[in-house]
């Protein structure tokens, strides 16, 4: 009880815990029975300073999250090897230990209670010294990490190998291999009242515009919530018109399209703890980039460009167009068609549209259905996908033959423009219903809605159509087509870069 | 609320507005055979009428419709022009719905209520007038591609239909039919481009209402000219003049390798699109002026009212196609002079009177 109060006295005025005191038993007991109570995965490793003066002293870590080797080594070791000078406390002996006994690159001290225990939960060592109301925190990562590997979702056939990983440090240096340069700029921040994630603003100073800086880090720091667990958290408090499915901010797994799309003058966002970085402003058309573009002969990645931009157009008015022409215009499929289609659809019993939505409905949970699950499971599934609800539902008169068609038409376009295809599925199924109600004209009522709302989409101030409506060559050159590097001379407008010019005249070299 | 629209899509919307849903009714029938010349010689009487209405918002450079309006003309009589406009806007625009609704009516769903077909497209409307001008800009930008596309392929599949010899002998009637003609043009659609003076807040430099709507109407003018002669050479004289929909009859003859047949229906697409934007820029030219009328500095509240009241008037207005058809071809109505010449006309006269003044004494103070 004494003690108690004795500590109860030493305790700094104000709002609780606060401060270190001098007394290295107090902050101890703080630490141990206060902030990390009941956690056994805190260690507590007590040592000696070489005689004569030798003091007290504790390092602080968490098991398993901080290379305790490196910290016997580099820490434990030149303390015991070492005289801490007479009388010394705080300030001054705090800067003595960083300077001349931890070997460590990363050291920084700190009186708050807050602080320190903070930076043991991130996974540093932090030394307490008897006699010292300072803290001394020591950068050991020792968790294990994911190796550099290429991103699944994101697999190329020409181009680099690399994808990012869980860990930030890592993720940055990947771009700033690629950038090397003295203004890519990193900008740190925390978000997350709990988890405190670590975030990363990269971009390059001479090119992104400052206005854009400044809008993203506003935005970031104007977050207040307990837990960011993935970059799709920062993803949806930050971007413009999240009501409506289609991205506004870009996410990627790859270094090299980070370092792109930076060198165009936006900005990326690297978040702690997950592959993924996000890039903004985020345009419509970039749903239809893809690095490979870039990597190979320029006509090869403009015809894949527009397969991109056809494929679009097919997964989400296939089964549209379709419904209204079997239900409203079926003048105008050509008479043999029309006869063959009439002839599939004889005993089938339901009316255009509960075949159009039945099947889309099926499709997408055989896809759901099949993501989650393991391999061979996953096999099983696309079995029961194609034989039973394909070719049994039309011998059992379910659907139509060429429902199947529409429905396995609509299903393999829509996967090459996988980065939108959430948006594409709702888009389609508004589709259908306009179509279903006002035929062909319901169709392109449909149409006209979906590009009003593109219309009035914006990303960062950017209109989300830009480079769509441009009607200079310069403009377009990176939108329907992939003009070759020697004409993509300038970076593009709407990005409001500082610097826009991306190529000089005379990179391109030819045998005279 | 200033909304600053780059002069390029601007022009888009002009475009888009000005081809709007002419291409369904029987434009400039009266010419007969002779419409080329009458197409011209309307286009050559209506780019003056056009640059006036330019000249007028040049004038107002630098300052809001409203603000400009209520420096040259004074507050009330400002919003009394307004609230007229707003009048005409209204009626033009529910004119437009009432051709557009019939037109899907009587070719594709004949089963379905022209109100139903009324309510989508004056909704999807509404929420365009709501995004404001600067969208629908876009919007059109976005739009005018498909529009060009399609018409231009429907049209180079029609050559082989095409006979030349459909527009001879030429003026074997005399003048008047042409003339007659080429008012008919004058007044639907040509100097309907008034509306556009409602719509746009202001513009970016002071000859940008020159660059918007002279470009603009000179690109749609010339279009609707190639497509009303090729249809009245494929389709004759007599058939161009006693069909409802003749650029749609035209097209419906496309036979290419008897594959690609009966491609009317991808033509009429383009109709609503175009019938669409002008319904919106009618609904955000009839919200704006009445705002600017009833003293009101947003007009987007009024836009839901102002929509809502256009489907029953589509009703009410023209009960059937044959009353929309002689509406869309009529020679010339006492109205559409009014608004669309004579009014401008002397508030052109007055702001050139008003402003010169200004000038004058804004130089002696």
């Amino acid at each position: 009880m004494f003690f108690w109060k004795k500590i109860k006295d030493r305790k700094p005025k104000g709002k609780g815990l606060d401060r270190l005191g001098t007394s290295l038993q107090t902050n101890l007991y703080w630490f141990k029975n206060d902030i990390f109570m009941d956690d056994a995965s805190i260690i507590y490793r007590r040592f000696r300073s070489q005689p004569p003066h030798s003091r007290d002293c504790i390092l602080i870590y968490a098991d398993n999250m901080t290379n305790s080797d490196f910290l016997s080594q580099y820490v434990v070791r030149p303390f015991m090897n070492r005289t801490l000078p007479k009388g010394a406390s705080g300030q001054e002996l705090a800067d003595y230990i960083m300077e001349s006994v931890i070997q460590g690159d990363q050291v920084d001290c700190s009186q708050s209670f807050v602080h320190l225990s903070d930076a043991i939960a991130r996974g540093l060592g932090v030394v307490l010294v008897e006699g010292c109301d300072y803290g001394v925190t020591v950068e050991a990562p020792g968790w294990d990490r994911r190796t550099i590997t290429e991103p699944q979702a994101e697999s190329v056939v020409r181009g680099p190998r690399q994808g990012f990983t869980e860990n930030l440090g890592v993720n940055i240096n990947l771009v700033r291999r690629i950038i090397s340069s003295p203004n890519f700029k990193i900008k740190h921040l925390q978000v997350g009242l709990q988890t405190k994630t670590k975030v990363a603003i990269v971009y390059v100073e001479t090119i992104a515009s400052t206005a854009l800086v400044d809008e993203v880090v506003k935005r970031i720091e104007n977050i207040q919530i307990d837990a960011i667990l993935e970059s799709g958290y920062i993803q949806e408090l930050i971007q413009d018109g999240p009501n409506f499915s289609l991205p506004t901010i870009g996410s990627t797994e790859r270094p090299d399209i980070v370092a792109g799309k930076i060198l165009e003058g936006r900005v990326a966002v690297l978040v702690d703890g997950t592959p993924f970085a996000l890039t903004m402003p985020y345009l419509f058309v970039e749903a239809f980039q893809a690095n490979e573009d870039y990597y190979n002969n320029w006509l090869a990645g403009t015809f894949r460009r527009v397969l991109r931009y056809i494929s679009f157009l097919i997964t989400t008015s296939s089964p549209a167009l379709y419904l209204s022409l079997i239900s409203y215009h079926p003048q105008l499929i050509p008479t043999p068609l029309v006869l063959s289609i009439a002839a599939a659809r004889k005993n089938v019993p339901f009316p255009g549209f509960v075949e159009v939505v039945g099947m889309g409905l099926v499709f997408e949970i055989l896809r759901e259905g099949g993501v989650r699950l393991p391999q061979p499971i996953g096999q099983a599934i696309s079995i029961v996908g194609a034989i039973v609800l394909g070719d049994a539902a039309v011998n059992a008169s379910l659907v139509g033959a060429p429902m199947i068609v529409v429905v396995g038409l609509t299903a393999i376009s829509g996967f090459v423009v996988s980065s939108i295809y959430d948006p594409a599925v709702l888009m389609r199924l508004f589709l259908v219903l306009m179509a279903s109600v006002f035929g062909l004209h319901g169709y392109v009522i449909g149409v006209m809605a979906i590009v009003l709302q593109l219309s009035s989409m914006q990303s960062f101030g950017v209109p989300y159509l830009s480079s769509l409506i441009s009607f200079s060559s310069q403009g377009m050159k990176d939108t329907f087509v992939r003009l070759p590097w020697w004409r993509m001379v300038l970076r593009p407008r709407y990005l409001g870069a500082k610097n826009r010019e991306r190529l000089r005249s005379k990179s391109r070299s030819k045998s005279p | 609320m200033r909304e600053l629209v780059p002069d390029l899509q601007s022009m888009a919307l002009v475009v888009i507005f000005t081809l709007g849903d002419s291409f369904i009714m029987a434009l400039g029938s009266r010419a007969g055979n002779d419409i080329w010349l009458a197409f011209l010689l309307a286009i050559v009487l209506a780019v003056p009428v056009i640059a006036l209405y330019a000249r007028m918002r040049s004038l107002m450079h630098g300052e809001s419709l409203q603000e400009g309006l209520a420096t040259i003309y004074g507050k009330w009589p400002s919003r009394a022009i307004a609230l007229a406009y707003s009048f005409y806007a209204w009626r033009l625009g529910s004119y437009v719905l009432i051709d557009l609704t019939s037109f899907i009516e009587s070719i594709s769903l004949p089963t379905t209520p022209r109100a139903a077909v009324a309510t989508a497209y004056t909704l999807l409307a509404l929420w365009a007038a709501k995004e404001g001008v600067e969208v629908l800009a876009r919007w059109s930008v976005v739009m005018i591609r498909g529009v060009y596309f399609i018409l231009f392929v429907a049209f180079a599949m029609l050559v082989t239909e095409v006979d030349l010899a459909e527009f001879l002998p030429v003026l074997y009637d005399g003048f008047q039919p042409i003339l007659l003609g080429t008012l008919q043009l004058l007044d639907v659609p040509f100097l309907e481009t008034v509306v556009l003076f409602w719509v746009f807040d202001a513009f970016v430099k002071p000859d940008s209402p020159y660059k918007v709507f002279l470009p603009g109407f000179a690109i749609a003018s010339v279009f609707m000219c190639l497509i009303a002669s090729a249809s009245l050479a494929v389709l004759g004289a007599e058939q161009y003049a006693t069909n409802y929909f003749p650029v749609f009859v035209a097209t419906s003859r496309i036979d290419v390798a008897a594959f690609l047949t009966r491609l009317e229906s991808v033509v009429s697409i383009s109709f609503g699109i175009g019938g669409f934007l002008k319904v919106a820029v009618c609904l955000l030219a009839a919200s704006k002026a009445l705002a600017i009328g009833l003293g009101f500095t947003d007009y987007r509240f009024l836009v839901t009212p102002v929509a809502l009241s256009m489907i029953p008037a589509a009703q009410w207005l023209i009960t059937d196609m044959m009353e929309a058809e002689r509406i869309a071809t009529k020679v010339v109505g006492s109205s559409e002079v009014f608004f669309q010449f004579v009014l401008p006309l002397i508030l052109w006269i007055t702001a050139e009177i008003r402003v010169a003044k200004g000038k004058k004494n804004s130089a002696s103070t």
